[in-house]
């Protein structure tokens, strides 16, 4: 019951965010505006412009979407209440996806009023960060997935149940 | 070696179709039933199903349009991209184990089978196959149109082609494709994802290499340039804003878990405990094809801004015009056999998946049993899904040129919208109802057309699908809740209970 709140919880906390981003005006070029030069180009603009009064909400947008998916993930593992030992780990790895959203939010904060950037691996800061920490970390939960998936997923017990069943289901219909 | 590029290119992709043709023949002799087109016998082992998942999910947008999209708006939608590892985890928790383990106890051929099984009723299974229908008539379309203006345009740069017609490559790029799906059926298709992966892998990364070293100081010299003219197009939301990637993101990652080519490959794979893997291998192999989406479009948009190169036609135009400037002519060779790869392995599993619902699950919700004979039913109904996609292709390049793009565009979303709440929690959750189930498809049908038909633009670029998933997800839990519990059957309670 407290996953199901979990994930009810979450799915709601992100609608509400959404709907007060379609009720909050726009500003500046926030889907940004042809290029100046080349047709086929879009530019952005000016960064604090346009997103400053969705930073914020943007940020909890993510942080929403975020909780949100691992709460699905915590959903489809469970097995009745429990999640056997996957809830630790998986919150873990949230935080850690957390962190680097908003080391994300807060490089990109500093650099979108013009200030100093810094390139790590031919990308500018903020873009490295997303590239480069951000969407590795998320992977953890990929690992978690085939590392513990005897332990998390389908014990040995599990599937021994499930070949019951099916045998049992067989019997019925033979 | 430049002077021999067309034909290069041209003997790949002539190769490609080839081995596909083989690969059908193959198959042909080992699918001997209805169970065998569909689901591959269920017999599919780690690395196959692993390849198969992730080749049907890079379509011929992702070698495309993908480097298209970078060029035009920079890093924006890199958030596509980076969804891969959350999305097939979201969907791999919720149903990677559960699905197989209702396709086994049920013998289910296909996945309204299995949303039959789930919740007892043929109606859910009925807007289940019609909402599958509807979104890959316009994935199909895209791809059949793509794979002919690939086609096309190859055949025009040898100079031996100079006048053939989109109608002549439609009929060529289609026969290949109905060929091996007809003949092979699921198996054909699989067999064929596997060195088309294989293909797409080798091609991304080489790609990759290789615009490390096309701009004049490297790959950092290229963004800074991108940098230098706009900010923002080299920041992390690129010039589409924060707001619309982040859209973007949730809607790719929860809709994983509505896909069907997705969930019905892991539906086949011969030993459930053997889904463990299949994460690294998707997730793998997807990221480094996704190497060549990102690259090409960052480094064609700063040839550009440099004056290195001219301006394109299109933003579409990214990939095909690096290819045939600045790839060694091996390389594109290689590349374009890819992108026919990406093309064909997604139109395949879609037509595959839409001849279930047409003549497995449209007659056993409407008559109660299946046809006699089905799997003959089911290679003319693989032929007549393939004409009518490309009857519409052809109509909407010469008739309305939205019409595709508009269904083309609409097809994650829909499945996402329809499908997320009704498999992806209802497989995990007794308290879901049937009519829950068909509400919330009937909704994200409505909304995604909506909102598609009438091009309504979002405040803050927000996408139309992740609105249409939101509300379907919220619907669904609501009236779940003000819904009487269901009875269950016995199997179904305890198979959710593993």
């Amino acid at each position: 019951m407290r996953l199901l709140t979990l994930l009810v919880g979450s799915l709601l906390l992100v609608v509400a965010v959404v709907i007060a981003l379609l009720l909050t005006p726009e500003l500046g070029d926030v889907g940004g505006k042809p290029h100046e030069q080349f047709s086929t180009m879009a530019s952005g603009g000016s960064g604090s412009a346009r997103h400053a009064n969705v930073l914020w909400l943007g940020g909890l947008f993510g942080t929403a979407s975020l909780v949100f998916f691992v709460a699905l993930m915590a959903f489809g593992a469970r097995k009745g209440a429990s999640l056997r030992g996957l809830g630790r780990p998986l919150a873990a790895s949230l935080v850690v996806c957390l962190a680097f959203w908003v080391w994300l939010l807060v490089s990109y904060a500093h650099t979108m009023d013009g200030g100093a950037v810094s390139f790590f691996l031919a990308l500018p800061g903020p873009s490295a960060i997303m590239l480069y920490g951000f969407f590795p970390v998320t992977i953890l939960f990929n690992l978690l997935y085939v590392i513990g998936f005897n332990r998390w997923i389908l014990t040995e017990e599990d599937y021994q149940e499930y070949k019951r069943l099916v045998a049992e289901r067989r019997g019925r219909s033979a | 070696m430049n002077e021999l590029r067309s034909p290069i290119i041209l003997g790949s992709v002539v190769l490609y179709m080839i081995l596909c043709i083989v690969v059908g023949l193959w198959a042909m002799r080992r699918t001997r039933s209805a169970k065998d087109f569909f689901m591959a016998g269920r017999e599919l082992g780690i690395m196959i199903t692993g390849i198969a998942i992730f080749s049907s999910t890079m379509s011929g947008f992702g070698f495309v349009g993908g480097p298209g999209l970078v060029y035009s708006l920079g890093m924006s939608s890199v958030w596509m991209v980076i969804t891969v590892s959350t999305s097939y985890a979201a969907a791999d928790f919720l149903l990677g184990k559960r699905l197989r383990l209702f396709a086994g106890a049920f013998d289910c051929i296909s996945l309204p089978d299995a949303v039959a099984a789930r919740y007892g009723s043929e109606v859910t299974r009925f807007l289940t196959a019609i909402a599958i229908l509807l979104g890959i008539l316009g994935y199909l379309a895209t791809q059949t149109l793509a794979m002919a203006t690939v086609l096309q345009s190859i055949l025009v740069g040898t100079g031996y082609f100079p006048e053939v017609s989109l109608i002549t490559c439609v009929v060529i790029s289609s026969s290949v494709l109905v060929f091996y799906c007809v003949t092979g059926g699921i198996l054909a298709s699989v067999y064929t994802d596997m060195f088309q992966g294989a293909v797409m892998v080798v091609g991304g990364f080489l790609v990759f290499l290789t615009t490390l070293y096309v701009f004049e100081g490297g790959a950092t010299a290229a963004v800074a340039t991108i940098l230098r003219d706009d900010a923002e197009a080299a920041g992390p939301w690129g010039t589409l804003g924060m707001i619309g990637c982040l859209s973007w993101y949730f809607m790719f990652t929860v809709g994983a878990a509505g896909q069907p080519q997705i969930l019905t490959k892991g539906m086949m794979i011969e030993r459930v405990q053997n889904y463990r893997w299949v994460p690294l291998v998707t997730v793998l192999g997807y990221t480094l094809t996704a190497l060549l989406w990102v690259s090409i479009g960052l480094v064609m948009r700063a040839l550009v801004l440099s004056g290195a190169h001219p301006e394109l036609a299109s933003a579409d135009a990214a990939a095909p015009a690096f290819l045939q400037q600045y790839a060694h002519p091996v390389l594109a060779g290689i590349v374009f056999a890819g992108l026919f790869a990406a093309i064909m392995s997604t139109a395949d599993s879609f037509l595959n998946i839409g001849a279930a619902a047409l003549v497995h699950d449209i007659p056993r919700a409407l008559t109660g049993r299946s046809l006699t004979h089905e799997l003959f039913w089911a290679r003319i109904g693989t032929v007549a899904i393939a004409a009518f996609a490309a009857l519409f292709a052809l109509y909407s390049y010469y008739a309305n040129a939205r019409l595709v793009a508009l269904l083309g565009a609409f097809g994650w979303g829909t499945f996402g919208a329809a499908l997320v709440p009704v498999i992806g929690i209802g497989f995990n959750w007794k308290r879901a109802t049937p009519l829950a189930a068909s509400v919330a498809i009937a909704i994200s049908l409505v909304l995604n057309f909506t909102i598609e038909v009438f091009d309504i633009r979002l405040p803050h670029n927000i996408h139309g699908g992740t609105v249409a998933l939101l509300a379907s997800m919220t619907i669904f839990f609501l009236i779940s809740f003000l819904s009487p519990p269901p009875v269950l059957d016995p199997d179904v309670e305890a198979l959710m209970e593993i």
